[in-house]
Parts: C-alpha cells; structure tokens; sequence
C-alpha cells in the first residue's frame, strides 16, 4: 500500500497551480499541530478534542491522497466519537509513525515545486 | 426570480485550511463566487452578511458544528431554497442520518472528486431555479385566487342586498340552497303579496359562476319590485323573460319555476318553464300528482312568443308543493349513477307523515350520494297551504310613505275589451292612492279591496260567471277554463273605477266605486254577512266588509261602492 496517492498529487497540483506549494505548507503545519493535540486530548482523556482534531486530520490527509493516514485517523476520531480511548494509544503510535512517512513524502514535494 | 445561469454563490465552511483551500480552488476554477468560514458559528454570519446560493458544511467544526450552523442558516433562509451539502464520509450513517435533520441535502466526502462537486452544484442550482419559479407561481395562484374569492365576495354581497331571501324563513316554507348557490346558478326567491298571497320563483340558470349569477340580480329585482306594487305573476314572468332575453348571451337562461299561492281561495297557480316536474302531495289522502313544464325556460324567447300559461290547483290546508332543480334528479354516487326521478317516486310512495317528507327526501339524497359535501349543490323547496293568519309574521313590509302628497282627489278610469282581455289594472290604481300621504302601512288592506272588486266585476258581473261553480275540484278547473274562454270572446264589457280620497283629521276616507258591464244580481244576501261567511262565493266580499267602514250595492247590483276609512 502506498503512503501517498501520487496520482491525486498531481492532480491536485493541477487544480491548485500556483498555490500547491502553500496547500502543502499548510497541511504540513495543520497536521503537525493536529498531531500534538490528540496526544495531549488522549493524554487528557478528552475524548471530544480527540474526535475533533483526528476528524480535521482525516479530512486533510484523505484530500492529499495519504489513504492510510486518513484511515488511522477515521479510527481515531470514531474512538473519541464513543468516548472509548482505552486502544487509543496504541493506535495513535501507528497512526504517528504512519504521518512519519507521510510527512516525508510532502516536503519532498514541497522542494520538488 | 433567480436567474440560474448567472455566477452562482457559495459558501465553504471547514475549520481545516487546506481542506478549504482545495474546495476553494475547485468552486472558483468552475466560475462560482466563493466566501469562506472557519467555523459554524462564522458560516451563520457569513451567511445572513453574504447571502450565498449554495452552502458547503463540514460537520465538525469548533464553536458551532455543522448540524447547528445548518438548522440555523435552514431557519435564516425561510423559503428560499438554499442547498446544504455536508462534506462528510458517506460511510458514517449515523452521522448522515443527523445531518439529513439538521436540513442537509446531499453529502460529499473526502477526498474532493472536482467532477462530482461540479455535477452537485450544477444540479442544485437548477433545482433552486425550478424551486423559485414554483414559488414564484405559486404566489401568483394565491394572488389571483385571492382576487377571484374576493370578488365572489363582493359579487354575492350585491346579490344578497338585491335577491335577499325574501320571506324563505316563512312557516310554511322548507328550502336547501347553497350559501354560495348564485355562484351554481340556483336562485331561489319568495315574498307575500299585498293581497296576502305568496310568489316563490325558483330558477336554474346555466353554467356557473359569475355568468351564472349575473342573470340572477334582474331576475330578483324584478321579482321582487313588481311583487310588492301588486303585480300579477304573468306580468313579472314576462318581465323576467324579456329582460333576460335581452341582456343575456343565447347560450345562458334560466330554467324556472314560480307559484303564486292564494291562502284565501285554497289555490295555486304554477308556471313551469324547463325544470323537472314538480310534485304536489295531498297530506289526506297521501296522493301525489306530477306537475310539467309546459314552457320554455325564462330569457329563451322574445315576449311575443313566450307562453304564460299557468297550470291552476286547488290546494287544501296541509297540502304541499315541492319544487326542486335537476340538483336532486343528477347527484352522483360514488359510482357515478344519478339519483333520478325513480327514487324520488318512491321517497313519495313511502311517506307516512306529510310533516317528515322534506327530510326523507333530503336524507335519501344524502345518503344516495354517500358525501354530505357535496349535498351542497341541491337546491329544492317546500310550500305548505296554510291559513293565511299562519303567516302573519311574514306579511309584506312596505317601504315608509312621503310626507307631503295628494290628499283630496277624485279619478275614473274605464277599462275596456282589449284591456280586460290582457291587462291588470290593479298595480296602476294601488300607485295613485298610494301617493297619499301616511296611507302606505294600508297598501295590503287596499290592494286586496280592489283585488276583490275587480276579479267579482270582471268574473261575476262582465263575464258573468256563477262562483258557485268552484265549489268542487271539477267545476274549479271548468270555472278557470270557462273565465279564459269568455274573456277571450268578450264584446262589449267594462268595468269603471271610481276612486276619490277625502282627507280627515288623522286620516282620511278612500272611496273606492266599481261599475260593471253585467246585469247585476241579487245582493240582498249580502245584507246578512254571517250567512255567506261561509260560501265558496261569499269569501271576497265578507273580507270587504271587514275592512271597510261601509259596503253598498247600487242599481241593480252591478255597481258596488266601498268607503274604506283609515286613521294613521
């Protein structure tokens, strides 16, 4: 499985033309705070902050074709939609790593433009 | 009006910046204005402030979620049709059956496919088109369907003014008809004559609505202002018929009935023009006989060829007429069979009680038809013979009479063959002595005495017909044919009035003197009132005699002379 939909990429560099590279700016700092504050929600036990932020992170890296990121998060967000957070540790550690990759991939774009 | 083909506004709300972003590229890139919100509660904002066409909502958004931001901007746009799509996934159904009660149209998930995000607002901005030009019509119907009740309303409150119901709410009347039946085409009219009698005219028109109606106000007027100054029924037929013959379109008459009852002399008399056979039922014997039309209906023919026949009937206390529009003889079934004459034939033959027939008729109907709704359209009318004391809180109201006027005046009129054959002078003679001053409240007391004078003149002095005929059914029917026969033959016949009025202090004296051409009789039996209060015959004169200070017989008994006294 891919990290991220090349495909979807370059389509979406077509659609954006000269604002690509501040939509990939923008994700890049979006999700980086996304990803600090479901850690401290989990942290916290705040289940609707969790919801909130893996929702908006989904949405984001589903858009930019990161298929599998976008599934982690759909998890997370499900799990602070039932107020269930007891396994959302471990999945926002895969979920972590996952964005890792993902991240990787985007900067490289980013230099790429 | 929207006009669909111009740039279309849309309003993207979601809190993620690179989500709005690409949203934003892909609205703009399809030449549609965009305004953007971060949040829910700046969507409601940026929604009453903007007034975008089309709405984009993601679901969860701070300060305000997108269930709550979309009932919001629902509620602000009224009945504006404004599309709300929810960006969500498709796969949470919980959460799309919320955003369908929060007013959600449609839902579109991530990532964004920019053909189907096209094809969505293309289609909404087409059905917000149609939604507006529904509306649109819409409004137009209530206008105009406003304008058309409200002109029904001004139209049937002129016609209540001028065919107001008469004397409909009289004892011996039962009636249906629809508050709205002018606009049917039934008009069903009734006063007391100032003789003491009776019109009823009903009368169907064809079609419906407001042509319908237009022929009735005439109809009423006429009916009514001719009743009251003494008028008999063939002179208001004939007015009726020619007036409608000359204002109405050929296409539109009016199908008619009218009956001029005479409590006095226990009889009617029925012209019939196109309606359906009236039914008279005897409450004795529970016998019904069928009265037809024997004419064409009211507005067909000029008054040259119209025919006034009236079909006469001796009719006894408790006696019934009915009359009835094709209402009754068409109502449908839930089948669409029609009522009919048959069923109105046994409604009769089953009748126990004369009192009841009114209601088994109409509960026949109604139960006929199955739908008490539309029972509305019938419209049909009883008249019970009666005493004519029975009706005493329904006798004819005369307008108030001038303060200043002839008092003290003398006048001869004589009418001759070609008159006696065709006219009737009574509603001429009761205009001049009503010109008197204060003598108003007594028209019904002076038109029957000279109603009486003239019809003895005319029958039993010109004519010479013997009253004794009309003492059984047979020999009614003869006399009335006998009167037609020697009227119609009639050479050299007169009747003279002689009218002079004295004033008094409070009052005055009307002198009221009628010659006729006939060889007199013996009035020496009318020195002795008492005995001939109750022959056939006597009845006109012993009425006379009640109403006037004096009553003599002059010359050999073909001139009587009457001195009717009245005190204000």
């Amino acid at each position: 499985m891919t990290h991220v939909d090349i495909e979807m990429l370059t389509e979406l560099k077509e659609l954006m033309e000269d604002e690509f590279k501040n939509l990939l700016q923008t994700y890049l700092d979006d999700s980086e705070k996304h990803v600090i504050q479901i850690q401290s929600a989990i942290n916290a036990g705040d289940a609707n902050d969790v919801r909130g932020s893996a929702h908006s992170l989904k949405g984001s890296s589903g858009n930019l074709g990161a298929t599998q990121l976008a599934e982690f998060c759909r998890q997370l967000e499900f799990m602070g939609r039932d107020n269930e957070l007891s396994a959302a540790q471990s999945t926002y550690d895969t979920m972590l790593e996952e964005y890792q990759i993902v991240k990787k991939i985007i900067s490289g774009e980013l230099m790429k433009s | 009006m929207i006009d669909e083909s111009g740039p279309v506004k849309v309003l993207i709300a979601d809190d993620n910046d690179a989500d709005r972003m690409i949203l934003n590229a892909i609205v703009q890139k399809q030449g549609h204005l965009v305004v953007m919100a971060r949040d829910g509660a700046e969507a409601v904002d940026k929604f009453e402030s903007e007034r975008p066409h089309i709405v984009l909502l993601d679901v969860l958004m701070p300060k305000m979620d997108g269930y709550e931001a979309a009932r919001r901007i629902k509620e602000i746009a009224g009945e504006e049709l404004v599309p709300i799509i929810f960006l969500t996934s498709i796969k949470d159904v919980h959460a799309l059956a919320e955003c369908l009660d929060a007013g959600g149209d449609d839902f579109m998930s991530k990532p964004y496919n920019r053909v189907i995000l096209e094809a969505k607002l293309k289609a909404f901005n087409r059905m917000r088109g149609m939604h507006a030009t529904l509306q649109h019509q819409r409004d137009q119907i209530a206008i105009h369907n406003e304008h058309l009740v409200h002109e029904q309303e001004v139209a049937k409150a002129v016609f209540d003014n001028v065919a107001h119901l008469g004397c409909l709410n009289a004892k011996n009347i039962k009636y249906l008809l629809s508050p709205l039946a002018v606009f049917n085409g039934d008009v069903l009219l009734a006063t007391r004559k100032p003789s003491g009698g009776m019109y009823v005219l009903l009368g169907d028109f064809t079609g419906h609505g407001l042509p319908a109606a237009i022929g009735a106000m005439p109809m009423a007027e006429i009916f009514y202002g001719m009743a009251i100054k003494g008028f008999s029924m063939r002179d208001i037929l004939r007015e009726i018929n020619q007036k409608l013959k000359n204002i109405l379109p050929v296409s539109v008459f009016c199908c008619a009935c009218m009956v001029d009852m005479d409590f006095r002399k226990n009889m009617i008399k029925v012209w019939l023009g196109g309606l359906p056979d009236c039914f008279l039922y005897r409450a004795e014997s529970k016998e019904f006989i069928s009265i037809g039309s024997r004419n064409l209906p009211l507005g067909v023919l000029d008054n040259d060829f119209f025919k006034d026949d009236m079909q006469i009937f001796e009719m006894t206390a408790n006696d019934r007429l009915y009359i009835w529009s094709d209402g009754i003889h068409e109502a449908c079934n839930v089948n669409q069979e029609m009522y009919g004459e048959e069923r109105l034939v046994e409604v009769f033959r089953q009748a126990e009680k004369a009192d009841d027939l009114f209601d088994s008729i109409k509960n026949s109907v109604t139960e006929f038809i199955g739908n008490t709704e539309r029972s509305d359209d019938i419209t049909m009318v009883e008249v019970k013979m009666v005493e004519e004391e029975y009706l005493k809180d329904t006798a004819l109201i005369f307008p108030s009479s001038k303060s200043d006027g002839p008092t003290d005046w003398a006048v001869s009129y004589e009418l001759r063959d070609d008159t006696l054959k065709t006219c009737n002078p009574l509603p001429l003679l009761l205009h001049i002595i009503m010109e008197v001053p204060g003598l108003h409240p007594f028209s019904g007391e002076v038109y029957t005495i000279l109603a009486e004078l003239y019809s003895n003149a005319l029958e039993h002095g010109v004519i010479n017909l013997k009253s004794e005929m009309k003492s059984t059914p047979l020999g009614f029917a003869k006399y009335y044919s006998e009167r037609s026969r020697l009227l119609r033959e009639l050479k050299n016949g007169f009747v003279r009035f002689h009218l002079s009025h004295k004033p008094s202090v409070d009052g005055g004296n009307l002198i009221i003197r009628v010659e006729d051409s006939g060889p007199g009789f013996g009035y020496d039996k009318f020195d002795n009132p008492e005995k001939s209060l109750n022959a056939y015959c006597g009845r006109g004169i012993a009425l006379i005699q009640e109403l006037c200070k004096s009553l003599q017989f002059v010359g050999a008994g073909n001139i009587v002379e009457v001195d009717f006294e009245w005190k204000q």
